[in-house]
């Protein structure tokens, strides 16, 4: 009989015993895997945060909110603000109060309105201003192409180019999006202009294009009566305040707006910190069930062959050479692992979307980070090692095995 | 294949008293040995002495031409797969395989032992409850697959521990049929304390004669 079957035999003839090791080992993957997934995405986040921009204008939603969704591209369709805020904030303003608002403070501004999705990705609408921002580390370039007209135009990330194909002068097809709970869409045909070059932040996942192709849209879906001046909204405006600058600008727009201003650096930090500490302690817990898993699979094991002594004695006895037996430990551990992997590998994959939607906002949304099941993998190999590594026990006890006591029962 | 055992000390696990020695004792190849004695005086020690699962504290154990001590565990770990076939005291069934998946488990993985199993298992009259697990089988049953065993395996050697201890004078019989058949023309080696059987034996050796000479 080979060590292989041997081992097939052991495995489905002790069915509980199997079934209870595969469970536990199984869970241990799937729960470490599930944490490790969670940690990693947390942390991806802040990978492609746009740099650049120290503040940001928009619909008062909470600081977080608003810094993923204008410097990430994540989260819900958010509010508007008025468009004459971008124009206000270029103009001096002395307030009944005595208090003055100085446009001196304001380096630069770039308005941003969402009005469609390409896919997953958001069509943001912009202008010249957007392409002219100070040398910040997340600038964005051109790779091929020019700029977008005021017409049916468009610049694509190079993710979304590299992605779709997309090569400039082809036409896409994007689907309005124009409110939260958006029920039809429409398509919007737009020419390809040109191609970002690829970057570090979330621009590489967005498109741009006008924000008067942006108000075509928004006025073809509140109807034709509407004349094209009459919407005039935005979602956010990316500031560069120079010193002191934050601070005037905030006396305008959190006293006297229905917008809501916030420092970058602020929120970013207090995203770190809420998200930062969740990080640590999925790490900490991700390695504390891998110890874990580790220990119980070695001890499982340890105890499921420390049960089989006698049967390794009188394979011995029979003339089975240690080699052999050693083969069919291995075989039975391998089984063992492999199985529990796929099985918690598979448990992984289908809880985790479940977890995703659990967890809500928390979390940024797979589309803006992946989350790839083989994130998981740090576990299974760590659980491959930990079946092999228990069999080692009882090899190291069959080399010193004695045949002739255990078979007289000393 | 004769078996010679020369100067032989074992001693306890304490390694400070003896349990037997042996100046000589040859069993020629072909002979049907019964090594009789009273229970825990070694005579089980002796039959693994034999097979090679330990090595004596002084002395040579020579089967054929092989000399135990000379071999390393590989090598008489193969040697007893080739030439020896036991019948263990407690038998020594696995107990999560059936009756053919013990017979088979010895044998080499080629077709020809499935064939082997198979006509072992017949021979003993268990043709029926191949496929029945061994701890569904009655005592007298359990004897007969792991005479099955020794008889597919073609060893010239079979050695046979107190093979029928706990079994009535019917069966008892019956086993020491199915061995004495079993071993026509290889070397039977039986220890047991049962006075029944002594007389379906060519030789019979008083173990404590054997330790005392």
């Amino acid at each position: 009989m080979t060590p292989l079957r041997l081992a097939l035999l052991d495995l489905i003839r002790k069915k509980t015993s199997t079934v209870i090791v595969i469970i536990s080992v199984s869970v241990c993957v799937a729960a470490g895997g599930l944490f490790l997934r969670l940690s990693i995405m947390s942390g991806t986040r802040f990978a492609t945060l746009v740099e650049g921009p120290n503040a940001v204008i928009g619909a008062k939603a909470g600081g977080i909110e608003l810094l993923l969704g204008s410097l990430n591209q994540e989260g819900p369709y958010p509010d508007f603000i008025p468009g004459g805020l971008y124009q206000t904030l270029k103009q001096r303003i002395q307030f009944d109060d005595g208090s003055v608002y100085d446009p001196a403070g304001v380096r630069h501004i770039v308005p941003l309105v969402i009005f469609a999705q390409f896919g997953k990705y958001r069509v943001l609408g912009t202008d010249q201003e957007f392409f002219m921002q100070p040398n910040a580390p997340d600038s964005p370039r051109l790779l091929r192409g020019e700029w977008f007209g005021p017409g049916e135009e468009i610049i694509v990330g190079s993710e979304v180019a590299r992605m779709n194909d997309i090569r400039v002068g082809d036409t896409l097809t994007a689907q309005s999006w124009t409110s939260r709970n958006q029920k039809n869409a429409s398509p919007i045909r737009m020419r390809v202009t040109g191609v970002f070059e690829a970057g570090n932040s979330s621009w590489n996942r967005t498109c741009f294009s006008s924000i008067a192709e942006a108000n075509r849209v928004f006025n073809n879906l509140i109807g034709p009566s509407t004349s094209t001046a009459a919407f005039d909204q935005l979602h956010y405006l990316l500031v560069y305040t120079r010193l002191g600058g934050f601070r005037s600008i905030a006396t305008l727009i959190n006293r006297r707006s229905v917008a809501e201003l916030i420092s970058v650096p602020e929120q970013k930090a207090h995203l770190e910190n809420l998200t930062g500490t969740g990080i640590r302690l999925g790490v900490s817990v991700s390695f504390l069930i891998l110890l874990l898993a580790g220990l119980s699979v070695t001890g499982v094991m340890v105890s499921r062959f420390d049960g089989m002594r006698m049967q390794m004695a009188v394979l011995k006895a029979l003339g089975f050479t240690s080699s052999e037996m050693s083969r069919w430990l291995l075989w039975e551990g391998t089984i063992l692992g492999f199985t529990s992997c796929i099985l918690g590998a598979t448990t992984d994959a289908a809880v985790f979307p479940l977890l995703l939607s659990l967890l809500g906002s928390a979390l940024p949304s797979p589309d803006v980070v992946p989350s790839h099941i083989y994130y998981s993998a740090p576990f299974w190999i760590a659980t491959l090692f930990g079946t092999t590594l228990a069999v080692i026990i009882p090899l190291f006890q069959l080399s010193r095995q004695d045949a002739h006591s255990l078979l007289k029962g000393l | 294949m004769d078996i010679s055992l020369t100067d032989i000390v074992v001693n306890l696990p304490d390694g400070r008293r003896s349990l037997f020695q042996i100046r000589e004792l040859k069993i020629p190849y072909g002979s049907r040995m019964l090594i009789h004695g009273p229970s825990g005086i070694g005579k089980t020690t002796l039959l693994h002495l034999i097979a090679g699962l330990f090595l004596p504290d002084k002395g040579d154990v020579t089967v054929g031409d092989s000399r135990m001590r000379d071999m390393n565990d590989f090598q008489r770990s193969g040697l007893r797969r080739k030439k020896f076939g036991i019948v263990f005291q407690r038998l020594n069934l696995i107990e999560h395989l059936n009756a053919y998946e013990n017979v088979v488990l010895p044998l080499p993985p080629v077709p020809e032992s499935a064939e082997r199993a198979v006509r072992s298992l017949d021979k003993v009259n268990l043709s029926k409850l191949r496929y029945e697990r061994v701890t569904n089988l009655s005592l007298g049953e359990q004897q007969r697959v792991a005479i099955a065993r020794v008889l597919a395996s073609n060893a010239s050697i079979v050695l046979a521990d107190e093979p029928t201890s706990s079994v009535d004078d019917k069966n008892a019989k019956d086993v020491i049929d199915a061995l004495l058949e079993t071993s026509e023309n290889k070397t039977l080696v039986v220890v047991s304390h049962d006075h029944r059987i002594r007389p379906r034996f060519d030789t019979v050796a008083d173990f404590e004669q054997l330790t005392s000479s």
